[in-house]
């Protein structure tokens, strides 16, 4: 108990130290709302800074960043249909055409609520049963994390619009840009055609901000005399204080149950990440609804999927940090860094060692987490006044942004280029009709996929059987399966639809 | 352009980016005991690839010719902004930054910006403050530095 009331004293009872989680949630806001700029960014910056803080200061301020980092990446997949971070891709399909239809308000604040819940469901989580759950991640081989990556590949299917080849083409193509550069488990080089500077491979970020942003922005350019007519001005009014009612919210609370486990179970498994959780939480929305058909239109279903899950990755990915020392995922290894330098050692002693710095760290995720409801909250009209800036202003600055973010990611020019050759190739596929966010789906999948693949063969001497006998493999790979058969169906009947509308059409 | 030759390109440009990719995968041999070689999965990935490209041509093909709508596209707008784009991507890095986004940002507001709405005294002040305004934030705030380029910032 006595721990409990010393971390009570370090966090709430210390002005300087919630002006650190609240400066930490305002600059996390920033960073993740920037394209290219992330809450990892944000962690590596202010990480020595840190240090020569008070352990629990520095923590603090760390939390903020990460918390505020994961939040914001809302705003601009929102506003400006180009997403933040990675992990906000799930939110332009839905946020974006609420925009469109001026109810970018509602979109923002829709996402700030739900973010806040995801938060605080995955925190709570950590906070009483994270011992447990971290058992869960022993029970995750290879084989699972395949048939998870499989399954959410197979949101591309349902998210390929009208022509479903054209979609599963580009998924494929993102599938072979993530091959390129040093391959997984055996260090062979592949397609990098003599030139070391693809050894890396393509970083997300770039594909991300060429594919939306450049693509954006060149569009803009041919669509140039009708610039003044898309800016039209929208009312972004809400009807209450976060853009829906609170029996509306709850009335949801299946998807946002569903959502919050989705991204509290990736959280925890080492190397998956928010994009994967909000994508897999977009997709279990989809087809749990009664209306599929309204995603991808402004429904907010699917954004509340996104938002609540890609937030609920925070309290997940702390689980194994804390109670195993294990980060899975960049920014919680900065986040371990930050630790072990004020010599705190998560690991199963954790609690009895330093066990006021980690209820310390459980009370500073609380408060960041409602500075994030208020801060965004208090911010969203002049977000939202973003929209009343003319396009011919705000259209160039965000690609400045845009190459900056691109360019902070490794400082070489590279990266700048690649970003510009992305952009293009989103533009012929435009001009093409090739739906361009399978491709990213396909990136950020493909080299999970093959590792675990392979990885999952190899503790079998090659037996694919291991697939369909563990479980949890099994569950996922039949949940795919599923999937597939519905988009099909649904497809053969809006074409046999279109037939018929078409022969009537003709007599 | 209409439909079915758009469909017709995407395939052939499909099928070439698979046979490629096939040609590179065929030569990348397995190096481990018991592993399938890291050009398994890219030979999976390019014929799937390859065989969907030739689905794609087929139904191309029996896809009914329809009259093209005539694009509305403003070439001259569009064009400009990808050579703007492309050259300052380029000039990024050596020229640097500040003055390649100033220059980028003039002409790319100016090529934007409908001609009765042009202010040339707000796009000078946004060419110009723009980049000062991020150099200082990034540089000096969060000490993240760009590049400087030929006249040393």
């Amino acid at each position: 108990m006595s721990q409990i009331t010393q971390a009570i004293q370090m966090v709430l009872f210390n002005p300087f130290c919630l002006l650190l989680i609240l400066i930490g949630v305002v600059i996390g806001i920033i960073f993740g709302s920037i394209p290219g700029l992330s809450s990892t960014m944000a962690l590596i910056l202010f990480l020595p800074m840190s240090f020569g803080m008070d352990p629990m200061n520095g923590i603090s301020l760390l939390i903020g960043l990460y918390l505020g980092g994961m939040s914001g990446g809302l705003i601009s997949a929102i506003l400006l249909k180009i997403p933040g971070t990675p992990s906000s891709i799930a939110t332009v399909f839905d946020g974006g055409p609420m925009a469109d239809k001026g109810e970018a308000g509602k979109a923002i604040g829709v996402g700030i609520l739900t973010s806040f819940v995801g938060g605080l469901i995955s925190i709570l989580a950590l906070m009483f049963i994270s011992p447990y759950l971290a058992k869960v991640t022993l029970a995750f081989t290879s084989a699972e994390y395949f048939s998870i990556a499989l399954f959410a590949l197979t949101i591309i299917s349902s998210l390929s619009g009208t022509s479903i080849i054209n979609g599963i083409l580009s998924g494929f193509l993102g599938i072979a840009l993530s091959l390129v550069g040093i391959a997984p488990i055996d260090g062979a080089i592949r397609f990098t055609f003599g030139e070391s500077k693809l050894y890396g491979g393509f970083n997300s970020v770039v594909i991300l901000i060429g594919i939306y942003a450049v693509t954006d922005i060149i569009r803009a350019g041919f669509e140039r005399r009708d610039i003044d007519k898309k800016m039209a001005k929208k009312s972004y009014k809400m009807d209450s204080l976060y853009g829906i009612s609170l029996g509306d919210y709850l009335k949801r609370w299946v998807n946002i149950i569903r959502s919050a486990l989705i991204g509290l179970g990736i959280g925890i498994l080492p190397g998956i990440g928010g994009s994967t959780a909000s994508l897999l939480a977009y997709t279990a929305a989809k087809n749990g609804s009664k209306h599929p058909e309204t995603f991808g239109t402004g429904e907010v279903d699917g954004l509340i999927a996104s938002e609540t899950s890609n937030n609920a990755v925070i309290g997940g990915s702390l689980i194994p940090l804390i109670t195993m020392g294990i980060p899975g995922n960049v920014a919680t290894a900065v986040f371990l860094g930050g630790l072990t330098i004020h010599g705190i050692s998560p690991g199963p002693l954790v609690f009895t060692k330093s066990g006021e710095y980690i209820y310390g760290i459980f009370i500073a995720l609380i408060v960041a987490n409602i500075f994030m409801l208020v801060t965004e909250r208090a911010g969203l009209r002049t977000f939202v006044r973003l929209l009343d800036i003319p396009k011919y202003y705000l259209l160039p600055i965000v690609l400045v942004c845009c190459v900056i973010g691109a360019y902070c990611n490794k400082f070489t020019s590279f990266d700048v280029h690649c970003v510009f050759i992305f952009g293009v190739i989103g533009v012929l596929f435009k001009f093409l009709k090739i739906p361009a966010t399978p491709l990213i789906i396909g990136f950020i999948l493909g080299s999970m996929t093959e590792t675990n693949f392979r990885q999952a063969l190899m503790q079998t001497g090659g037996s694919w059987s291991i697939f369909v006998t563990r479980p949890i493999s099994l569950i996922f790979l039949l949940v795919a399966v599923f999937s597939v058969a519905m988009t099909i169906r649904k497809q053969i009947v809006n074409t046999k639809k279109g037939k018929v509308a078409a022969e009537e059409e003709e007599s | 352009m209409t439909d079915k030759k758009k469909g017709i390109v995407t395939s052939v440009l499909f099928l070439a980016f698979s046979i490629v990719m096939i040609i590179f995968a065929k030569d990348i041999k397995p190096m481990m005991e018991n592993d399938l070689g890291s050009g398994f999965f890219p030979m999976v990935i390019g014929i799937a690839m390859c065989g969907l490209s030739v689905l794609r041509l087929v139904v191309a093909l029996r896809e009914k010719e329809k009259e093209a709508k005539k694009s509305g596209d403003d070439l001259m707008g569009g064009l400009g902004t990808l050579i703007l784009i492309g050259a300052y991507c380029l000039a990024f890095n050596t020229v640097g930054f500040i003055i390649s986004t100033i220059v980028y940002l003039f002409l790319q507001i100016l090529l934007l910006t409908p001609k009765e709405k042009r202010n040339w005294l707000v796009i000078c002040l946004i060419s110009v403050i723009a980049p000062f305004a991020f150099y200082a934030l990034f540089v000096y705030a969060i000490n993240t530095p760009l590049p400087k380029g030929w006249f040393g910032f």
